[in-house]
Parts: C-alpha cells; structure tokens; sequence
C-alpha cells in the first residue's frame, strides 16, 4: 500500500486535500506530491529478527516546523508574516478556519446527531477538549513521535503532552466489555497482517474527538490503525467504527512520517499545557 | 486557489511546531491588531508553557499607580527559535513590550516583540499575530 499522499500534518493534510479533492477511500489514490523526491522512500526496510519490519526510531523528521535554524535565527529573530489578503492574522486565521473544514473525507454521522456536532463546532473554544488542555486520543493524535519495539509489544511515544501507549503483541484478547474503563487511547492490540502492523483499539471514553470540527464519538468507538514501514517513511492510516453515532466506518486518510535523520535525536519533554485565554475571548472564532 | 496555498504554508510554522494539531484560540477573538500599546516595566512573573508562554509585569503610569498587565507570547518552541533562552527574561528585569491589546478591556495584552533592558535586544514574542514588520537586521 503506498501512502495516500505526503502529508506534514493534519493541517497541511486537510489543506491538500481541499485543494486537490484526492478520492476519499481505502483504496484513495495518490494526489500529486509537492516533493516527488520526498515520496520516494530511501534504501530498503529493515527487518527485526522474527522477521517483520523494524519499526523503532524516531518519527517526527518529516514534520513541519522545528529544526535548527543557527545563529542567524538568533542574531536577527524570526519574524511572521501572512503573505496573502492583507498580510494580517484575521485573513489568515479565517481561511484557516475553512480550509481544515473543507477536506472531502469526513466522518459521517447519522442525521440526529448534525445539530449536535454543528453546535460543538461553533462554540469549539469552549467545547472542544484539547482547547482546554484535555488529550486528544485515538486516532486524533496521529502517528507517534517514537516507537519502541519488542517482540511482546509496541511502545508508542507522542511528543504531544508526553503521551505513551503500549501495545501487546503476543496475541491476547481484548478484556471483556465490562472490565474496560474508558480511556482517551483505548485498549489497543497489535498484531502482523504481513508488512502492516494492525492496531486494534476499544474501551474509549466519550470524551474525546476524532478531529476540529465537532466530531464526537461514543464509548463503543473501535478503532484499527494500519502502520507500514517503507525504507526510512512511516504510514499510518486510522479507520473508525462507530456504530452508534456514524452511518458507515470512517476511512481516514493516510499520514506519512519521515524518520529523523539525526541517530542520536530524542524526544524534548512537552511542557505543561495551560488555559488562559477563555476568559478572555470576545467572540467564537477558533481554527 | 494558489493564494490559499500561500496562505496555509506562509503559517505553517505557527501551526505545526511543538504543539499537537489540535483546536487553536483565534488571536482574533481574543486580541485587537489595532489596539497597540507600549508598556514598560519590570517582570514579576514568567510562565513558560504551552501553548503559550506568558509573562506578568508591574507598569506604573505618571501618577506612579501600578497595574499588573499579563503579556501572553508564543509557543516556547516559537520563541527558542525567535532567539529566546529560558533564561532569556527573569523576575526583576525591566523590559519594553509593544502588543496588540485585549479585546476585553483587561490588563492583557499579546506581545509582538520584548526588548530587554539589561541587553538592548529586542526579540520577537513568536506571536500567533505575526510579527508586523521586517525582522532587525
């Protein structure tokens, strides 16, 4: 399976989908890459040595952002500008607004439930759980930053408010239905299907979104991510099933990660979140 | 259709950087680009957080009333690349801050650029208002 389509993040994921309404599916085709060199996976996939993938390492070199920018970053400082309507934040914050909006893939949700989730959207400053600081769960929070990886499990590492995950892979069953408490990340199971590892997720509370706009979901959420190495890029692609809220499982679209050229890079501990700004907003906008 | 594009990655460096891509606050809701203000005055607290970090200082106005005003700037990874340190601005420091005013009337105001009295150097806050202007060369 190649990936769908180079994506930085989810913000630039949303934004080239928009621009270029890549089909929406399991089997979506590539949209045309930015950077065809930057699709091309380099040198072959390692293999651990019961012969799946090796998928330890660092997974946040692909990202936007970050890096070093050196001395002259320093001496001169960085200034932000928004090049296009004006050049002001308000322009740039209100076609954000939209474009994270405007992807053609999108969960789709029984009709009793649109008022519901228009209503979140709207009054998301207040609403939306990592707006106050809350995590944001599976499968919002993406592709990990690390992984660690042993014959009996999969150690997950996000940058983002130092999120962990351990995922068994020695073939246990999910606990049963009754003993699961509701979490943010789930119950999560792995397994091999070939070169894919399969991450199977239950046992979520309701208190998290699959993403920006609204999107709740139920505590019978179940959520299979599908993970694949290729030379030094990750992919990870999520489907949601959620009987009781969507009206067919929600295919999402694939993410790919570059490893972190750097052999010794670690991941910097995320300082705390804080929450200051409700308070003082005087109108509904966020993006 | 290509302005749209120039827009998302002109800002990407505001959206992808240690924070995760979640839900941001409107620097609109929030904060008047029209409303500038000039304080000077000495730091009485410093909070280094995401996905803002903050700062509080004590500003005395001609009559030597003195009103506490929060300065809220960047991410800290924003600001490590705008040339901050930890250490950059500490409690007792007298520093010059230009920003844009709260929407809301409060002592708060999101700092565009900090110059600090001990060193001369002005540093840019990393705000998500943007920086306003060419950076010093």
């Amino acid at each position: 399976m190649k990936p769908g389509f180079f994506g930085y993040s989810l913000v630039v994921a949303a934004a080239m989908a928009a621009l270029w309404l890549a089909p929406v599916g399991a089997a979506a085709q590539r949209a045309p890459a930015r950077n065809a060199d930057a699709r091309k996976a380099s040198g072959p996939t390692p293999l651990t040595a019961d012969g799946h993938p090796d998928l330890n390492g660092v997974w946040n070199g692909g990202m936007g952002g970050g890096g070093n920018l050196g001395d002259d970053a320093a001496e001169n400082g960085i200034a932000v500008r928004f090049n296009a309507r004006g050049g002001t934040p308000v322009n740039f914050e209100r076609d954000n607004t939209l474009v994270r909006r405007m992807d053609s893939n999108r969960p789709l949700y029984k009709p009793e439930f649109w008022e519901k989730i228009q209503s979140l959207d709207q009054n998301g400053s207040a609403e939306d759980p990592t707006y106050s600081c809350m995590p944001e769960g599976v499968p919002r929070i993406g592709p990990p930053s690390k992984i660690v990886q042993t014959p009996a499990e999969m150690i997950f590492l996000y940058q983002g408010r130092n999120t962990f995950r351990v995922i068994p892979t020695d073939g246990r069953p999910h606990s049963p239905e009754d003993v699961l408490e509701g979490t943010w990340n789930g119950e999560s199971l792995g397994h091999w299907e070939g070169d894919a590892l399969v991450v199977d997720s239950v046992g979520f509370n309701d208190a998290g979104w699959l993403g920006i706009a609204g999107y709740f979901h139920s505590e019978h959420m179940h959520v299979i991510e599908r993970i694949r190495r290729d030379g030094n890029t990750l992919t990870w692609q999520a489907t949601v099933e959620d009987p009781v809220v969507l009206l067919k499982p929600w295919v999402m679209n694939a993410r790919t990660v570059r490893l972190n050229p750097n052999p010794k890079a670690v991941l910097e501990e995320a300082l705390p979140c804080s929450e200051r700004d409700l308070a003082h907003l005087v109108t509904k906008e966020h993006h | 259709m290509r302005m749209r594009l120039t827009v998302v990655v002109a800002g990407i460096g505001l959206i992808v950087t240690a924070l995760p891509v979640g839900a941001h606050h409107s620097f609109n809701a929030e904060y008047d680009t029209k409303k500038q203000v000039t304080l000077k005055g000495v730091v009485t607290k410093v909070e280094w957080k995401n996905p803002h970090a903050y700062f509080y200082i004590d500003v005395a106005d001609e009559a030597g009333k003195v009103t506490n005003w929060g300065l809220e700037m960047g991410s800290p990874n924003g600001l490590m690349r705008a040339g901050w340190t930890r250490n950059s601005m500490k409690i007792g420091d007298e520093v010059k801050v230009e920003g844009s005013r709260a929407k809301d009337g409060s002592s708060l105001a999101n700092a565009t650029a900090v110059t600090l009295a001990s060193t001369g150097q002005r540093l840019f806050a990393a705000s998500s208002g943007g920086s306003g202007e060419a950076p010093p060369r």
